[in-house]
């Protein structure tokens, strides 16, 4: 089986093969490595590994989590994607959070004030929303200069990144 | 002794608290609002009471609806752990008039101390050494841009009601003052229900060492040596220690006579902290008094054996300390981590959410204080801490060592953590010649990156996760611990 698996925008190819019973081999980068897996658990994986010089067993934690894993190993994580299964999905509606040009929270967030209303002229980097999420504030600015077209939000709002607050009209 | 005891809080600390009154054979109860109807703290209590929506102010803040509650559940005591109520003079002087015992000072203590520009004017007068700054609390703009001229800049704003680095901002030139001021008094009326603020000079690398006291209801005051909490964001303390590599026995001595003087000048009584900053030529400042648990107060408990919760209960039950100043030791070192859902990557930005999968970690000399578990969604409406992992050993190399271990063994999936720039931290040079400064993470750590240096093996982890996983999602497979044949896996066939 062939694997193409990204992380950021890093991807790599490993084949990967079963050869016996819990045994994996894999090819990565012109290396062989067999891995040993003893699933402990949904979450947890051990594998004893080798790959030529010698053995070394493992513990990995893993999860799925929007179409990626979540991989920890010794303290730090993993955001590891199937580049594969990314290339046949639907084309899924991309969430706001990854587009520069929307007025989206970074995180889950509370609304504490709407600075901006419906027409308003704004100009690039002035402040349209402020947030809390977990006591601490932050402020949405514009990310570019225009007209104010609509406020999806109001005071005491619960949103997420994705949601788009503040319509704007841009500018030419 | 009490029977029954409410606790007013929520999470790790609400948890840590009633694990005590349990071993003091003290029924608990605990309150919660909407956001928390699956939270750790109210699965554990022996009873819980609902006080309101997710909101602080609509619950936790709410003082009539714990009262109720307390009085409801026939609670005789109420402990308010830090943060919320801790330190609200008008709850604990309501708690007296509906006789009910609040577990920490009295309220004007609590009142003249949380008043930070107050407790100023006290330490003065006790001849408790303070840094240079206002003892006045200002709301007018204009009055505050004088007085940070004449301090001189950088300064630093403070909540006069304020704690935990909430309203606090620190302004390097004059064009950022005004808006510094106003978000200090929106986050400091929000946090505390008080918008006052004041200035102090900033002080270039300081320590932030402080002296945790106790103080019964008999005028006996003792101190329980330093915590040095200089590793902080925000102003928020990440991690903390004791003893602090700072502190020679003779200024541990002098800082620790200093926090007694300044319990008794205030008339303290019960568990409290008294903060300093210490400067480069080890002289040290008074910064304010914590009149309530601190955060950090397990690093406490760790070197010196002694269960501070415990302490607060027997004071506020009218009993006479137990120990004398001679009792107090330190053994060994101990470190703690705060284990925040923020995201160490993107200027720790908070990460509420779902935790999919945890597992504490587990050892000699390691302690966790948690409030979340596998399958809990973390809030958006309070605080970002998760745990608190504290560990103790024979000295602070061992320490360092130790803590090392536990948060490579500490998995939480789900939601960002600080775990693997806490490593970094414990990793580093800097931090193990206990050069540590409240400009720490700036000055060592200022645009901290992961190394994901097993970026490999999670390749590799990836794999073994996808092949195996549907042999538990596959009935028919008879041997469990083999991989499924490829007509098992036909779904996820690959050329």
């Amino acid at each position: 089986m062939e694997y193409n698996l990204k992380q950021n925008d890093e991807t790599k190819k490993i084949l990967a093969a079963i050869t016996e019973g819990n045994t994996l081999t894999l090819t990565m980068e012109e290396k062989d490595i067999q891995a040993m897996v003893t699933r402990i658990s949904d979450h947890h994986i051990h594998m004893d590994l080798d790959d030529g010089n010698g053995r070394k067993g493992i513990n990995v934690y893993v999860a799925d989590d929007n179409g990626k894993k979540i991989i920890v190993i010794n303290g730090m994580p993993y955001y590891i994607e199937d580049d594969d299964s990314h290339r046949f999905a639907k084309n899924k509606k991309r969430s706001g959070a990854n587009i520069p040009d929307v007025v989206t929270p970074p995180m889950p967030a509370i609304v504490i004030s709407v600075l901006v209303n419906r027409g308003d002229r704004i100009e690039k980097g002035q402040k349209l929303v402020v947030l809390s999420a977990m006591k601490m504030e932050t402020t949405l600015t514009a990310p570019f200069g225009g007209t104010v077209t609509k406020v999806n939000a109001k005071e005491g709002d619960k949103v997420a990144p994705g949601d788009i607050l503040v319509d704007i009209e841009k500018e030419e | 002794m009490f029977k029954k005891i409410l606790v007013a809080n929520r999470g790790e600390i609400a948890l840590r608290i009633m694990k005590t009154l349990r071993e003091m054979d003290i029924s608990t109860v605990s309150v919660h609002s909407d956001a928390d109807i699956n939270a750790a703290h109210r699965l554990f209590s022996d009873q819980s009471v609902y006080i309101g929506k997710s909101a602080p102010k609509e619950s936790y803040l709410n003082m009539a609806a714990i009262i109720k509650a307390a009085k409801e559940t026939g609670a005789e005591a109420i402990h308010p752990g830090y943060g919320f109520l801790s330190e609200n003079a008008d709850f604990a002087a309501l708690c007296e008039k509906k006789k009910i015992v609040f577990i920490g000072p009295p309220a004007h203590v609590i009142k003249n101390l949380g008043d930070k520009t107050i407790a100023r004017q006290i330490m003065i007068k006790s001849n408790v050494p303070v840094t240079p700054g206002m003892s006045e609390p200002e709301t007018d703009i204009s009055s505050l841009m004088k007085k940070a001229e004449e301090l001189g800049y950088p300064v630093l704003i403070k909540a006069a009601a304020g704690g935990g680095g909430k309203g606090m901002r620190i302004v390097f030139k004059e064009t950022d003052m005004k808006d510094a001021c106003e978000a200090a008094e929106r986050e400091a009326s929000q946090a505390f229900g008080n918008g006052s603020i004041y200035l102090e000079k900033y002080l270039l690398k300081p320590r932030h060492v402080e002296i945790q006291i106790l103080a019964d209801t008999h005028g006996h005051v003792i101190h329980l040596l330093e915590r040095e909490c200089s590793i902080q964001r925000r102003y928020q303390k990440i991690i903390e220690e004791s003893p602090s590599s700072a502190l020679s026995d003779e200024l541990r001595q002098a800082m620790g006579k200093a926090a007694v003087s300044a319990a008794k000048a205030a008339g303290y009584v019960n568990a409290g902290t008294v903060e300093f900053l210490l400067d480069m030529n080890n002289q040290f400042y008074f910064l304010e008094v914590n009149t309530r648990l601190q955060v950090e107060h397990p690093v406490t408990e760790m070197i010196t054996g002694i269960d501070l919760v415990k302490h607060q209960i027997r004071i506020a039950a009218g009993e006479k300390l137990t120990l004398s100043q001679k009792d107090i030791s330190a053994k060994g070192h101990a470190i703690e981590c705060r284990i925040y859902g923020e995201d160490p990557e993107n200027a720790f930005f908070p990460s509420p959410g779902k935790i999919l999968f945890m597992k504490e970690p587990k050892g000699p000399g390691i302690r966790n204080d948690c409030g979340i578990y596998s399958g809990y969604t973390v809030p958006v409406e309070y605080d970002p801490i998760l745990s608190k992992l504290v560990v103790h050993a024979e000295n602070r190399e061992l320490a360092i060592q130790r803590m090392i271990q536990a948060l490579k063994d500490y998995v939480i999936l789900g939601i960002k953590t600080p775990i693997p720039f806490l490593i970094d931290i414990m990793n580093s040079d800097a931090f193990k010649k206990g050069d540590t400064t409240t400009d720490f993470i700036d000055t060592h750590f200022p645009a901290w990156k992961p190394d994901k240096k097993d970026t490999a093996l999670a390749y590799i982890a990836f794999i073994a996760d996808e092949l195996s996983k549907t042999v538990t999602q596959n009935p028919q497979s008879v041997k469990n611990s083999d991989f499924p044949t490829p007509w098992e896996t036909i779904g996820f066939y690959r050329p």
